[in-house]
């Protein structure tokens, strides 16, 4: 390492003292940053950041057995951290839950919030989308011709009255309006309707999240609204209710043995055929604490951490800093303008002022 | 496994990466702090390549993971850098910020000599200042070299050179009549 000619020609230091000296302040570097972080938590914090975009991914490209598999390859089970835990966040809607009370499989948890694409109004589907603009092509096309077809009637019928003129008119342009609307509803809204119908919508309209308690009982067949077929990049209900079906079954012990199983060995009797890896990976044999936050009293004015922490203050609330710097956005420091600050955005709904 | 473009590690080389994130990560952040990061930007630097080699683990686990850690590292701070640049510029334009206002976090967090060090890798050109960071952690000049794509004669200059400027700014802050105490106290 230290195999280089060096200029002594203006110091009076030593090549060793030099060298002792630069270790000594290397160990004082690590020594001060080991002070202000949580190692064990990052740890998990990155296998989490891992694991998320792992399941995205694989939700993205249609959903399988990858978000199981994903959980178990990031999430050891020699990964403990806290006391006990809870909850971990997987993925955006997607939850790894567990026990607080001790030491039990993990059950993914899906929790659904209502999205714009999932709104009975919207068609996803490029094929229903293209049948449902034509639809609307036809009907207005229909409506088009229909009703100046009625009005010109009616203006050039001579034995007519005024009565009859109207009449026809109407008649013909609401002709044209319910065949475009059944056009559209059969080819398109209405398949869409059904699609997302019944106990979904009302469990959407209630605001409600799906757990595994809403998912029912282990005997509970899946509701014809679960069916994953027309939901490509979500994880289906269907799915998930299986695979909390199946970890809700299994031991730790079952999950530790089957994590050496290898592959082509037959599912278990309650899970679906191609889940072979769903029971074993939602059992995760660790307790990890991520909705802790470690250092929460250095931020709360509130509690009190002096009895614990014997460092001082200063270094606490570096510590504080440091820690929650994960994906926080920095912190710069405004002076108060000597005049109104000019206009940053100059888009829509920008500011205007009058000097 | 791989899952579109996110790759995860096999489930039985998740234990080795914890040992070595355990032992690296707190000197990777010394790593980028010497670099000239502050304290927050060098954990985020630090811990996208940790996350990087933890999907990489596999391949790179068994050669030399630390190199690879602080090549990744630098490049993130780089790029942190450069973005927080931007976002500063267009606020100084309209006079609205100022970077560095109050004393960083470094500060209160590193001691004495450490803070000092820092304070004079920052004079020092980015070439020397990269090399020395290098060096400090303990990589020979072959090997450092080898990781930032440099010619080893040229990492070689630009070490003697920093290690230069280094040792003269401590020789002038430990006058001759105290260096004792002062290499004493230093060495701690």
């Amino acid at each position: 390492m230290n195999d280089m000619h060096v200029d002594h020609q203006q110091s009076d230091v030593t090549d060793a003292e030099f060298d002792s000296w630069l270790r000594g302040v290397n160990t004082g570097i690590r020594a001060a940053v080991d002070d202000v972080v949580d190692t064990e938590a990052d740890l998990v914090r990155l296998k989490q950041s891992v694991a998320q975009k792992a399941v995205a991914v694989d939700h993205a490209s249609g959903g399988s057995n990858g978000t199981d598999e994903a959980i178990r390859a990031v999430f050891d089970e020699t990964t403990t951290i806290g006391e006990a835990t809870v909850l971990v966040t997987v993925h955006s809607g997607l939850w790894a839950r567990r026990d607080a009370s001790g030491p039990g499989p993990w059950a993914l948890e899906y929790r659904r919030r209502p999205r714009l694409r999932d709104s009975p109004a919207v068609i996803r589907h490029w094929g229903r989308r293209a049948k449902a603009v034509l639809a609307l092509q036809v009907g207005g096309g229909l409506a088009a011709i229909l009703i100046p077809a009625g009005i010109g009637a009616a203006v050039l019928s001579v034995k007519g009255s005024a009565i009859v003129l109207s009449v026809t008119s109407m008649s013909a342009a609401l002709v044209g309006a319910m065949s475009a609307l059944m056009l559209t509803r059969w080819f398109g809204f209405g398949r869409l309707r059904e699609e997302v119908s019944g106990d979904e919508r009302s469990r959407e309209s209630r605001g409600s999240w799906w757990r595994d308690d809403d998912l029912g009982g282990q005997s509970e067949e899946a509701p014809a609204w679960a069916e994953p077929a027309r939901r490509p990049g979500w994880l289906s209900a269907a799915k998930v209710r299986e695979r909390v079906r199946c970890s809700s079954s299994t031991s730790p012990a079952t999950a530790d043995s089957e994590l050496a199983e290898p592959d082509g060995v037959q599912p278990r009797p309650f899970c679906p055929a191609g889940m072979t890896g769903s029971p074993s990976a939602i059992a995760l044999d660790s307790a990890i604490d991520v909705e802790d936050e470690p250092y929460a009293a250095d931020h709360d004015p509130d509690v009190s951490s002096e009895g614990d922490d014997q460092r001082p203050p200063s270094v606490r609330a570096s510590r504080g800093a440091a820690h929650g710097s994960r994906r926080r956005q920095r912190v710069l420091v405004m002076r108060p303008a000597p005049q109104r600050p000019p206009n940053l955005g100059a888009g829509r709904g920008a500011r205007r002022t009058k000097d | 496994m791989v899952r579109g473009q996110v790759e995860v590690p096999p489930p039985e080389t998740v234990g080795s990466f914890d040992d070595y994130y355990r032992s690296d990560k707190t000197p990777l952040i010394g790593f980028v702090l010497k670099l000239g990061a502050e304290p927050v930007e060098a954990e985020d630097a630090a811990q996208d390549a940790m996350e990087e080699i933890f999907m990489r683990w596999d391949r790179i686990g068994g050669s030399n993971p630390a190199a690879y850690a602080r090549r990744v590292a630098e490049r993130k701070y780089v790029r942190s850098r450069a973005r927080t640049g931007i976002e500063l510029e267009k606020l100084r334009l309209v006079d609205w910020a100022a970077e560095r206002a109050f004393p960083g976090v470094e500060q209160v967090l590193l001691r004495d000599q450490a803070r000092w060090l820092i304070q004079i890798m920052q004079d020092l050109p980015y070439e020397q200042r990269r090399v020395f960071a290098w060096h400090a952690d303990g990589f020979g000049t072959a090997e450092i070299a080898g990781s930032i794509g440099k010619p080893e004669s040229t990492v070689r200059s630009n070490l003697r050179h920093a290690r230069a400027a280094v040792r003269k700014a401590l020789a002038a802050r430990v006058p001759s009549n105290t260096s004792a105490t002062g290499r004493k106290e230093a060495g701690q």
